[in-house]
């Protein structure tokens, strides 16, 4: 009944990051092999246009040629910085809001109805009128990322906490906790994994928003790039843009994922 | 003499809400316990013996009469009244010396207390070599010994315990049932434990509350077995029948009462 589940010897492990990614990466690297061959292909047999869709070679030339006359890192910084940005803003609000509104009915009177109604609106639907309200500056573009990130953070803290396990609420209790302990001991340790799940779905989404914010309103980013690379038509920049903004969510996500291996080690180890 | 634990005609109703009729589940409840007892509450599932451990514990509320603990209206939870879960309730992100050590960080104890107590009652219940794991790496039994160590750590005057041993498997049960009564002689203290199971009431028990359908205490037993107890002796087995046979009655009593 009471057999030893060997712990796994710490320091086995290479690193965490690596172990996650190294089985995927070699799809990426086979799809990227298969598409190059295509564009060798065509290159002789003209099945499509190949101004239209470059290969593989081509887009990461067009990367390197930008990276060479320098302009490549200041777009990339420039998102990122957005992003962080307005990522931390949106984390601390929603969780904030989150937690009045569980917590306090009055929160819930006044915050819940306003948020719900404004929640199903598309955030680029607003993009527009935020132009108008802030001007075309930094301040716009932190804005809509926080905004369009902060529903995603509330309503999955908010679900979360309303589904923190009521026993372990009532075992809070009966071992004489306080409101601070159970907060932080219970409700907090059990609504953080979700709220980490929150982070990196509305990471995925600030990318997506930051873009068309850059469309409309910025002269540098990764979303200014693409556009004003449309107006001379350079597909490769356009389409290295675009991967960029890829591994950059890709590489966001993957750090988020080993940060979440690292913190919540009582989820994966089990008994066997 | 007057019981460390009194309950007064408590009465529980259920739901009432629009298109769902209300459910009584306790009506005219009365019994009391004495400090240091060792009482079963015995019944069939759906009899309401849980819910009236939840009002000692202070989890939930009667909607009529009082339960009281030392001559005191219980309003809600509290330390004095230690609990032990059927699905244990260890906090899982936590290992199993912190989930022992939390109750005693909230009683404010200074650090070397806190882990001088907390070897103590995991070496009580054999886990002090698992103390690194979480709960997810635990067995069942090693769970439930590691609730009933933080439930011990922070020494209640009452252990309430929700059919505890309810989801483990019989040997686990029998063992844990006598290490339950290993400590408890040690250290006594009064214990309300919840079951459906005849022989574990027997084995434990002082005192046996036999409750039927609709939340009545139809029995009010001593148990005449001397301690140390053996399963298999004649007086043990005698007692079990007559519990058993009170048992039934109140089931079919019950059974007859909702038919009619």
């Amino acid at each position: 009944m009471t057999e030893i589940t060997g712990n796994p010897p710490a320091g086995k492990k290479p690193s965490l990051i690596l172990e996650l990614i190294s089985p995927k990466i070699f799809t990426l690297v086979a799809v990227m092999i298969a598409w190059q061959f295509l564009s060798v292909a065509n290159d002789r047999w003209h099945f499509y246009n190949a101004t239209l869709v470059p290969s593989p070679l081509g887009i990461l030339a067009a990367g390197i040629d930008l990276w060479r006359q320098g302009t490549l890192w200041p777009h990339i910084a420039a998102s990122c910085i957005r992003v962080l940005e307005g990522m931390a803003i949106a984390i601390p609000i929603g969780i904030l809001l989150a937690y009045l509104v569980a917590t306090y009915r009055w929160a819930a009177v006044i915050f819940d109805p306003i948020i719900e109604l404004v929640r199903p609106i598309p955030s680029l639907a607003l993009l527009p009128l935020f132009i108008v309200w802030f001007g075309i500056g930094e301040l716009t573009k932190i804005a809509f990322i926080s905004y369009s990130a902060f529903f995603i953070i509330y309503v999955a803290t908010l679900e979360a906490i309303r589904d923190v396990d009521p026993i372990l609420m009532r075992a809070a209790g009966s071992l004489g906790f306080s409101p601070r302990q159970t907060a932080y001991h219970v409700t907090f340790q059990a609504v953080f994994p979700h709220v980490m799940v929150a982070v990196r779905i509305a990471l995925a989404t600030s990318w997506f928003v930051i873009v068309g914010a850059e469309f409309l309103a910025a002269n540098e980013g990764l979303g200014y790039l693409i556009n004003v690379s449309r107006v001379w038509f350079q597909i490769n920049t356009m389409m290295a843009g675009a991967a960029l903004i890829g591994l950059l969510g890709l590489g966001s996500n993957y750090l988020l994922l080993s940060l979440e291996r690292r913190l919540f080690a009582w989820r994966d180890r089990t008994h066997s | 003499m007057v019981g460390q634990i009194v309950v007064e005609q408590v009465g529980k109703t259920f739901g009432g809400r629009p298109g769902s009729p209300a459910f009584t589940a306790i009506t005219g409840l009365s019994c009391e316990i004495s400090e240091n007892e060792f009482v079963c509450l015995l019944g069939p599932s759906g009899c309401g013996k849980s819910t009236l451990l939840g009002f000692i514990a202070g989890h939930d509320r009667p909607t009529s009469g009082r339960v009281s603990f030392k001559g005191r209206d219980i309003r809600g939870p509290g330390p004095e009244r230690g609990m032990v879960f059927q699905q244990y309730a260890l906090f899982p992100w936590y290992t199993v010396q912190k989930n022992v050590s939390l109750g005693l960080e909230a009683k404010r104890l200074d650090r070397a207390r806190i882990d001088e107590i907390t070897e103590r009652v995991l070496k009580a219940v054999n886990l002090w070599e698992h103390r690194d794991r979480f709960p997810r790496e635990l067995s069942g039994g090693m769970k439930q010994r590691a609730a009933i160590a933080r439930t011990l750590a922070i020494e209640p005057e009452v252990m309430l315990m929700d059919e505890p041993f309810g989801a483990l498997d019989e040997q686990t049960r029998e063992r844990l049932q006598d290490e339950l009564l290993g400590i408890w002689q040690k250290s006594r203290r009064t214990v309300v434990f919840v079951t459906h199971s005849v022989e574990e009431s027997v084995v434990l028990a002082d005192r046996i509350l036999v409750m039927g359908r609709g939340g009545r205490i139809v029995s009010d037993m001593a148990n005449p077995v001397p301690r140390p107890r053996d399963r298999l002796s004649n007086d043990f087995i005698d007692f079990e029948r007559q519990v058993q046979l009170k048992l039934r009655e109140a089931e079919q009593a019950g059974a007859s009462a909702h038919r009619g």
